[in-house]
């Protein structure tokens, strides 16, 4: 019996799930379900239903890629910790904090101490002050996180000093950040910390609320959940390193265009519903960014593939300004084939809407929807909750919004209502451009006509020129992201300094003569590039073969694009790898006798050796059982198989060797 | 010979007392401060330090003439801030722990304090914290590191991490220099900049306090 695996991906818009063959790199059947953004297991488990359950006893193991964290930050639903810092002092974080997330300093607890770089400790803290005042210092707070700007090169010894002692003296759960996080930035080891640690019981809400569901439906299989940088983890993991899931959906997108296609070098373009992300594959492997993650007001340490992503999708608004002048997101609405094909009421709407103003300034064609059904709750000002209160039955249209409130439907104001995510617009979007043109044809069709020739009326232009010229944009947007990700990757100066205007000016020069010839018969602008471009996700056929065409290269668009992301869920595998540099050791005034080679190792204090074998095989013996423990305690069982690399500058006067050990399951 | 040519030829023959009078006297004449600096003890500096890379003079010379453009630059100084030439930043300037040289890190000194630069200089074998209290203090915007041996330069890499893991990660500079230094060197370590000689190095120094 072949062992299958079941892959999830919650994204923004849809939640994917497809049943994976791993051994045939097979898909056997997928599923498509609307995410429910106030509680993802539903979503979860619609999705799920798709797929057919008599396989089900068939499946060895699930991989789950979820937008939970991303939603729990942005939501601030988070458990109330407080951060016990050691080696930076308030004055610091009045001056710093904040680009890490720490806005208020005197939420913090600070104590003096000294350490080195070097892992050695000078000046213990006061442990006495910490003991008399911990019940008063942490009072009122639900968990305790200690960091000590030293703490990933002494073994976090005073980081669990601290730790227990916060626990003895309080009783509250005391985690010690530099265990979790390697990185050298303090402040960035702490605000991964603090994220972890506050989204710890919303996680684990999470997962058992998962797991259930998934026995209940005759799953037993473990279930993982993809981390940012494409590997996955197991559950009990996951609920103590929430932060590592942050952008788990763009990972496991460009994992399933690796998978599915098997390239070795490949750029990864996802044309998701309310946005586009660009991933490059290097060696079979997505590559990951150097830099840590943003999250709402947070910097982590948590790093993620190496992405691009812009807010140009399906779903994107197609609208225009009152100088008639078309634009194309980033605002995402709900299609209005979709909105119609639940709502079939509209249609006449729209229809006698159409017939009273053929074109207007005003994007009359878009409609109102009641997103959040516990509006009373929120304590909303009179007029928004009147138009709240006339949306409870049916979608409206601007005008009836407008009607119904007694406003003239210029002073609709529904901004504050949408930024909330208590009301969604509905209106066109490339989406529906599909459906006219007949490339799409999953929802109301007639809903997209009418409000593409409102649209194309408004635009002074004809139905069909502007469905070229949409799709013409996106395939532009896409082209130049590209190329920008490539100039990023390939050189510092634009790491540094982006893209100037005339870079831009080039990209758009190559796209108009690839695209539409032209130009100065003396100049050939030729940017391109030798890796695939694989397309993932619904629309992505429509624009990337374009793109491709003007890139000089293949355009590869697998056979089950539009879940791909769950795909790459599914094909996830558990590895781990952890890092030790060897460095010459140079004069240490307080210790002659130390050995000429250095070795850091994550996790452990600095040891010198006398020759460089010995570190070596020292460092590789660490970082094996580092590996091995790390990995285990993700809990995937199976035989272990071990990759050591060891790299060193030959040429420099100053000798490094850097090795990396990676394990992961046979 | 015009009196600046005069400072730029005194001060390449390392004569402190000529120096100082011709500065003076240029002041005197009424050439503003910044040109006396530039065309007079900047130009005689780079003409030594162009002197010292084609072995026509020696590491004696190049002190001397540093010691003269120090005496120089204490007579214009208070003419300096005067002019407007305000201090255009910080720098904490040091010779890494277990080095004692402190010939080129001197020469750095004195380059950066032309170029308007205040230069905190904390000596000869420094410790990693103290480049960073420094820095914390002065809120310097450069830490500037110098070793001669191939055995101290490791300190400087551990001066690079310690920054990247306190709270001034991304807020200070690090400069490195010093004959074992190389480009590849910092760009191992992950230093900010490496400069070869002391006149660029003020020049990055400026260049990087005001960006």
């Amino acid at each position: 019996m072949s062992k299958l695996t079941i892959g999830i991906d919650t994204g923004g818009t849809c939640t994917d799930a497809v049943l994976y063959d791993p051994s045939a790199n097979r898909v056997l059947g997928q599923s498509k379900a609307p995410t429910t953004h106030d509680d993802l297991t539903l979503g979860i488990l619609r999705a799920l239903d798709g797929l057919d359950a008599g396989l089900f006893p068939q499946v060895a193991a699930v991989g789950l890629s979820t937008t939970l964290a991303t939603n729990a930050c942005v939501e601030g639903k988070f458990r109330r910790t407080r951060l016990l810092l050691m080696g930076i002092d308030r004055k610091g974080v009045e001056k710093y904090g904040a680009e890490y997330g720490f806005t208020d300093p005197d939420e913090l607890r600070y104590l003096a101490c000294r350490t080195t770089i070097g892992g050695q400790v000078l000046e213990e803290p006061d442990w006495e002050a910490l003991r008399r005042n911990a019940r008063e210092w942490f009072a009122g707070a639900e968990c305790c996180v200690a960091c000590e700007i030293h703490g990933m090169r002494n073994g976090s010894v005073l980081e669990r000093k601290a730790a227990a002692v916060i626990q003895a003296e309080t009783g509250l759960p005391a985690l010690c950040a530099s265990q979790s996080f390697s990185g050298l930035s303090c402040l960035e080891r702490a605000a991964s910390a603090v994220l972890n640690a506050g989204l710890l019981p919303v996680t684990q809400d999470f997962l058992s609320a998962v797991a259930a569901a998934f026995r209940e439906r005759g799953v037993r299989a473990p279930v993982y959940i993809v981390r940012s940088d494409g590997r996955r983890m197991g559950f009990a993991y996951t609920a103590e390193h929430a932060a590592e899931t942050l952008l788990s959906g763009p990972a496991a997108s460009a994992l399933g265009g690796g998978v599915l296609t098997g390239c070795g070098r490949a750029v990864v373009v996802d044309i998701g519903g309310t946005t586009t992300d660009i991933a490059l594959i290097e060696n079979g492997e997505p590559l990951l960014s150097s830099d840590g993650i943003r999250i709402g007001k947070w910097k982590t340490q948590v790093r993620g593939l190496a992405a691009a992503s812009f807010a140009l999708g399906g779903d994107s608004a197609i609208r225009w300004n009152e100088h008639g002048e078309l634009r194309i997101g980033p605002d995402r609405v709900r299609p209005l084939c979709v909105l119609a094909a639940e709502h079939p009421a509209i249609l006449p709407v729209l229809r006698s809407q159409m017939r009273d103003a053929p074109a207007h300034t005003l994007p009359l064609h878009e409609f109102l929807i009641l997103e959040r059904k516990n509006w009373r709750a929120l304590g909303l000002p009179a007029e928004d909750a009147a138009l709240c209160e006339a949306l409870e039955c049916d979608p409206l249209s601007l005008q009836q919004a407008a009607d119904a409130l007694g406003v003239d439907k210029y002073q609709l104001r529904t901004a504050r209502l949408e930024r909330q995510g208590v009301l969604l617009r509905a209106g066109l979007t490339p989406t529906d451009l599909m459906h006219v043109r007949g490339d799409f044809s999953a929802y109301e069709r007639e809903a997209s006509t009418l409000a593409l020739g409102f649209a194309a009326a408004s635009l002074h232009t004809a139905p069909e020129t502007l469905c070229r010229r949409v799709y013409d944009h996106i395939s532009r947007e896409v082209f130049c992201a590209v190329l920008q990700m490539l100039l990023e990757h390939g050189s510092q100066h634009f790491r540094d300094h982006g893209i100037g205007s005339g870079v831009r000016e080039l990209f758009r020069l190559q796209w108009e003569q690839s695209r539409h010839g032209g130009g100065s018969p003396l100049l050939h602008c030729g940017l391109g590039t030798s890796a695939a471009l694989i397309g993932i996700g619904g629309p992505v056929r429509l624009f990337l073969p374009a793109v491709a065409e003007a890139l000089g290269t293949e355009c590869i668009i697998p056979e089950c694009a539009p879940t791909a992301n769950a795909v790459g869920a599914a094909a996830g595998r558990s590895s781990v790898s952890v890092h030790a540099e060897i460095r010459p050791h140079g004069l240490d005034p307080l210790n002659a006798n130390a050995g000429d080679f250095e070795v850091l190792c994550e996790g452990l204090p600095p040891r010198c050796f006398d020759t460089l074998d010995e570190a070596s095989v020292w460092a590789a013996a660490r970082l094996r059982e580092l590996a091995e423990t790390r990995l285990r305690e993700q809990d995937v069982p199976g035989e272990m198989a071990f990759t050591l690399t060891e790299e060193t500058d030959e040429n420099a006067v100053y000798r490094l060797t850097r090795l990396t050990v990676t394990a992961c399951i046979r | 010979m015009s009196i600046l040519n005069e400072i730029s030829s005194w001060l390449q023959q390392g004569r402190a007392p000529k120096v100082k009078a011709c500065v003076q006297q240029a002041l005197d004449e009424g050439i503003p401060a910044s040109e006396i600096l530039e065309q007079g003890l900047l130009d005689g500096m780079g003409i030594i330090g162009q002197k010292f890379k084609n072995n026509e003079v020696f590491v004696p010379e190049v002190l001397i003439a540093a010691r003269a453009m120090s005496k120089g630059v204490e007579v214009l100084r208070p003419h300096l801030v005067e002019d407007g030439v305000e201090e255009k930043g910080t720098v904490v300037l040091g010779t890494v722990k277990g080095d004692l040289h402190d010939i080129g890190k001197n020469l750095v000194r004195m380059m950066m304090e032309g170029k308007g630069l205040k230069v905190i200089d904390l000596g000869v074998d420094v410790p990693v914290e103290k480049f960073l209290d420094a820095a914390r203090e002065n809120d310097a915007r450069i830490i500037c590191c110098s070793a001669l041996l191939t055995t101290t330069m490791g300190e400087m890499r551990s001066v690079v991490e310690a920054v990247e893991a306190s709270e001034l990660k991304g807020k200070v500079s690090i400069m490195i220099g010093g004959a074992p230094v190389t480009q590849t060197f910092c760009e191992q370590i992950g230093a900010s900049r490496y400069t070869a000689d002391a006149a660029t190095a003020a020049e990055v120094a400026l260049e990087l306090c005001t960006a």
